[in-house]
């Protein structure tokens, strides 16, 4: 997210890369940026961008745990995925870029680190073994839907 | 054949309770078959390099998910003395540590302990001995085998007080008098004696983290003596045994040792994280097995630790110590996992993976016999009688166990579930239930209720394990006209954008915006993508290839350079033998229309009932350009799956997507059909992934499922082949016409999950209405799917049940993602049809 408020998909890791997740409710999750303190929101056409102001209708995104332990984000207008391909753009053959994976901050607050030096860690929650259901035999709640690889389809 | 299999009974001694029998005979009375060899086992040298092994070759990835115990192996029940046991204060009974660190009592009023000559064994109290040789009797009656724990922890206070407990040597020769006199008094009868209960967590909580009585905190030490001293008592309690006792009593002693179990962080078996994965186990269980069982002394890397704090044993005592247990008897629960987790895991990830410590003791130990003294999780005070996760944990650590001993080969001989009743949970309090048996405390009867996984664990003893089912193992040929096919989503094609190719870079191709080519009219060769596409096919020998057209680049009109593609790629398959069956829209993700054509989902999509009519036009505009090629056809695929891409309207969205299925079938059955030589079938593919009620013993589950069943399949199926019920909102004219229309059932299978009714207030209750849950038995693909053959049975069976007796219909063409689960991810993906009648 730059600081003007426009959102790319960008293959290099900057420090305006950097996007806080917080949960305000089951599966309800509000994503803020760390350099420039801008939520990320969709406007009216249900495009992303960072905005200033929150606003819980639009700035408020459902994250759906995805069976493979990636997420996806849900636009509260239209309820389809965020994605970082743009609309216009004719790349059919990647994937959609619509599946996230929460990882660990490598970027140093307040430093220009260089990326090459660390390796991104994957977020590998410990075992919560004060929990009657260590396992996750229960569904998190916000995970009822029924996946099929058909209709995730990556092609 | 009936299983021959013992019980065994795990009771503490020091004092005494109405403990009552009946709750025993639940779990069955069984013949008493072969009495169990006693295990010499032999002495081991320091095998602690030879552990890190395991993490560095893991263990055979097993799939077995069903076999049996050896026939003997003992299935038991675990019980404390504390929680179960009454009032402290009756019958000539003293005052314990936890008595005092629960109750905080005035010091002056506590009774003395009444005794014999040593002044201390409290169970010397004429009621105490007779209220334990009652039991024991009534178990032996029962034909139940009593596995006796001579102390769990509840230290009389007094010797806390006058001798400060575990941290005096002298207290160990306490123990060992209070050992003989059990061993005396009760030793005609029991065969199984367990010195003592997971001393890791007394000596830690105990002396160290002060979490468990007596709440000894400030001195590092302090854990490391009491430790020491408890091992002496050990070793006292089993020479004692050994010298007087064991000739005529033939009986066996141990001590039951808890245990964590820790991986290579990140799964990266770098000779740093081995070394700390074997310190983290050396520091949890080695602490006392290296001396029992392995070289007398404490683990290497134990002793470097904490020289200085660590006691030390002699050259004699090493001697002296070493060999002191007829047999290893282990504990997995999660108090012994949390403390590892918090005090000594050294950076490492805990698992929750009873077979990889079976593993490693036997590893570890020299093969011992091993008795599984304490296993099992807990639930939260609020979960009752309905304990449905409870059964899928026990059946996870069971399972694993089976697979240690089938597999790897481990010398099970007993289990033990962890406890009989919901009770006191020491640092735990009542906050925790970990008993087969509820208590509703606030109750005056306290009347016990078994919990289904009581239930369930009745069922696993009375089988013995896991059998497999009945079905026989089918050798058979599939009928000849079934036909194996390969299925693909869209298809790609001609692309006239420019692209700028970073060949010196990272290789990607980015599009150059705003620049279409014109390219020239395509040739069938042109489309390279066929041929090497289609030689992969070949490669699978498949008969069949399923395909999706793209809607929304054949809409409006329908160029002549897609169809001529589309008309390419059937023309190649007919000219390989191979069956297209073609797939007019196929939704997905990646679109960001939804697969349909940009104006149509501008307006709303399949909200809007102009969607209807725009795909029977382009089913028909289908028909007519392709059908001389094909005459297998789905219209839709997963319209199930599709309505969840709308958040309102989704009743409607369902409604649109069946009417326009029908029209376009009506319309290929009465224009198409005739002129495609009467062979074409029309369907469309619903998503039909299978359903077990979680909680086998309750009927609310059940009825789940069958909702859950309805919902998602009958609500598209049943208009369809005409069932009546589930009322769609179709008028009159509208049911007759989606009655029939389909020339066969096609169903989408993946997986199989768990169902079970929804029971929270919020968050909002999913359209199913019910909760979706996972068997952590099950294998699982990278994606979580879980590998469930006979899921696609039993979704048959109930597809079949649905479809009740109309002959054609009877015909069910279905497309499984078996091979999915097990590859992962692949661009061809395997299907199969069946056609039965």
């Amino acid at each position: 997210m730059k600081p003007d408020g426009s959102v790319r998909g960008s293959p290099v890791k900057k420090r305006n890369c950097v996007l806080n997740l917080r949960s305000v409710k089951a599966g309800e999750t509000v994503i803020q940026s760390e350099a420039t303190s801008l939520f990320l929101c969709v406007d009216d056409e249900d495009n992303l961008k960072g905005q200033l102001l929150y606003s819980e209708g639009d700035c408020t995104f459902q994250e759906l745990l995805l069976e493979d332990g990636y997420s996806s984000f849900l636009s509260p207008h239209s309820k389809l995925p965020v994605s970082l391909l743009s609309k216009q753009s004719g790349q059919k053959r990647s994937a959609p870029r619509s599946r996230f994976l929460p990882v660990m901050n490598t970027q140093l607050a307040g430093k220009e680190e260089d990326i090459q030096i660390q390796d991104v860690k994957h977020y590998i929650k410990d075992i919560n073994l004060d929990s009657d259901d260590p396992l996750g035999i229960g569904h998190q709640s916000h995970i009822q839907t029924v996946f099929s690889p058909s209709l995730h389809t990556k092609k | 054949m009936r299983v021959g299999c013992r019980l065994l009974f795990l009771i503490t001694l020091l004092y005494w309770d109405l403990c009552s029998r009946r709750w025993l005979t639940m779990f069955g009375v069984w013949s008493v078959c072969i009495s169990l060899v006693l295990i010499l086992w032999g002495t081991s040298e320091k095998v602690q390099g030879k552990a890190s092994k395991l993490w560095l070759q893991p263990l055979n990835e097993t799939f077995l998910q069903t076999g049996v115990f050896p026939s003997g192996i003992l299935w038991g029940v675990g019980t404390a003395a504390f929680p179960t046991e009454g009032s402290w204060d009756a019958d000539g009974k003293g005052e314990s540590v936890w008595d005092r660190f629960t109750r905080h009592t005035d010091p002056s009023s506590n009774s003395y302990i009444r005794g014999g000559g040593s002044g201390v064994s409290s169970v010397s109290s004429p009621a105490g001995v007779q209220h334990y040789r009652r039991l024991i009797g009534k178990l032996k009656e029962l034909q139940v085998e009593p596995v006796v724990t001579l102390f769990h922890w509840d230290l009389p206070q007094v010797l806390q007080e006058r001798f400060g407990g575990w941290l005096n040597r002298s207290t160990a020769d306490v123990f060992a008098d209070y050992a003989a006199f059990c061993f005396r008094t009760f030793g005609a009868e029991v065969r199984y004696w367990i010195t003592m209960h997971n001393p890791f967590l007394l000596a830690v909580q105990g002396y160290g983290t002060g979490a468990h009585a007596p709440g000894v905190t400030g001195d590092p030490a302090d854990p490391f003596i009491a430790a020491h001293n408890l091992l002496r008592a050990h070793a006292k309690a089993w020479h004692l045994y050994d010298k007087h006792f064991r000739r005529h009593q033939r009986g066996n002693v141990s001590i039951t040792l808890g245990s964590h179990w820790v991986e290579p962080l990140h799964g990266q078996a770098m000779p740093t994280n081995l070394e700390l994965c074997q310190k983290a186990m050396e520091a949890v269980i080695g602490w006392f097995a290296e001396p029992i069982y392995g070289s007398g002394d404490y683990p290497e890397s134990l002793k470097a630790s904490h020289r200085g704090v660590i006691p030390e044993f002699s050259a004699q005592e090493r001697l002296w110590i070493k060999g002191t247990a007829d047999f290893f008897s282990l504990a997995f629960g999660p108090e012994t996992l949390r403390v590892g987790q918090g005090l000594a895991r050294f950076g490492q990830t805990v698992k929750l993976d009873l077979r990889s410590v079976l593993v490693w003791v036997q590893q570890t130990y020299s093969d011992p016999q091993l008795l599984l003294a304490e296993s099992g999780w807990f639930t939260d005070a609020s979960v009752g009688v309905q304990d449905t996760k409870a059964i899928y944990l026990m059946k996870r650590f069971i399972m694993q166990v089976m697979q240690a001993v089938s597999v790897d080969g481990v010398c099970v001989f007993g289990y033990t579930a962890w406890t009989l009743l919901d009770g006191f949970e020491w640092n735990h309090g009542y906050s925790i239930r970990r008993g087969l048996f509820y208590i509703d405390f606030s109750e005056p009867e306290r009347r016990r209720l078994p919990k289904t996984s009581a239930h369930f664990y009745r069922r696993l003893v009375r089988d013995n394990g896991f059998p497999a089912e009945n079905t026989p193992h089918i050798e058979g040929r599939l009928p000849c006209d079934f036909q194996f096919g390969v299925s693909e989503s869209v298809l790609q094609f001609t692309d006239p954008q420019l692209y700028r190719w970073n060949l010196s870079g990272d290789g990607a191709l980015s599009p150059v915006m705003g620049i279409l080519l014109h390219t020239r009219p395509v040739q069938c060769t042109d489309f390279l993508f066929i041929q090497r596409h289609l030689f992969l096919l070949g490669v699978t020998g498949s008969a069949h290839y399923r395909f999706a057209l793209d809607w929304t680049q054949l809409s409006p009109g329908g160029d002549p350079e897609k169809v001529r593609f589309y008309r390419c790629v059937l023309m190649e398959l007919q000219h390989r033998g191979i069956q297209p069956v073609v797939t007019l829209y196929h939704p997905s993700y990646h679109s960001p229309s939804l697969g349909l054509p940009e104006a149509l989902h501008a307006n709303g999509g399949w909200r809007n009932a102009s969607a209807v009519e725009a795909f029977v036009s382009y089913a028909a505009f289908c028909f007519h350009k392709f059908g001389d090629f094909v005459s297998t056809w789905i219209t839709i695929n997963e319209p199930n799956r599709l309505t969840e891409a709308y958040t309102e309207d989704r009743k409607t969205v369902a409604r649109n997507m069946l009417l326009a299925h029908a029209k376009a079938w009506r319309i290929y059955d009465e224009r198409f059909r005739q002129k495609q030589g009467g062979g074409g079938a029309v369907s469309l593919a619903i998503h039909a992934d299978w359903v077990e009620p979680a909680n086998p013993f309750l009927e609310s589950h059940k009825s789940a499922q069958q909702q859950f069943l309805a919902f998602e399949v009958g609500r598209f199926l049943d208009p369809l082949i005409g069932n009546e019920g589930r009322g769609n909102g179709f008028s009159n004219a509208e049911r007759a016409e989606l009655k029939g229309a389909l020339d066969f059932i096609a169903l989408n299978h993946f997986t199989t999950r768990l169902v079970a009714p929804w029971e929270n207030a919020k968050p909002q209750k999913p359209e199913h209405g019910c909760a979706l849950m996972t068997d952590v038995t099950w294998p699982a693909s990278h994606l979580r799917q879980a590998l469930v053959p006979w899921g696609l049975r039993r979704m048959l069976g109930w597809v079949d049940d649905q479809a009740f007796h109309d002959d054609q219909l009877r015909q069910s063409y279905i497309r499984s993602y078996l091979q999915e689960a097990l590859k992962g991810e692949r661009s061809l993906n395997v299907f199969l049809y069946i056609l039965y009648f």
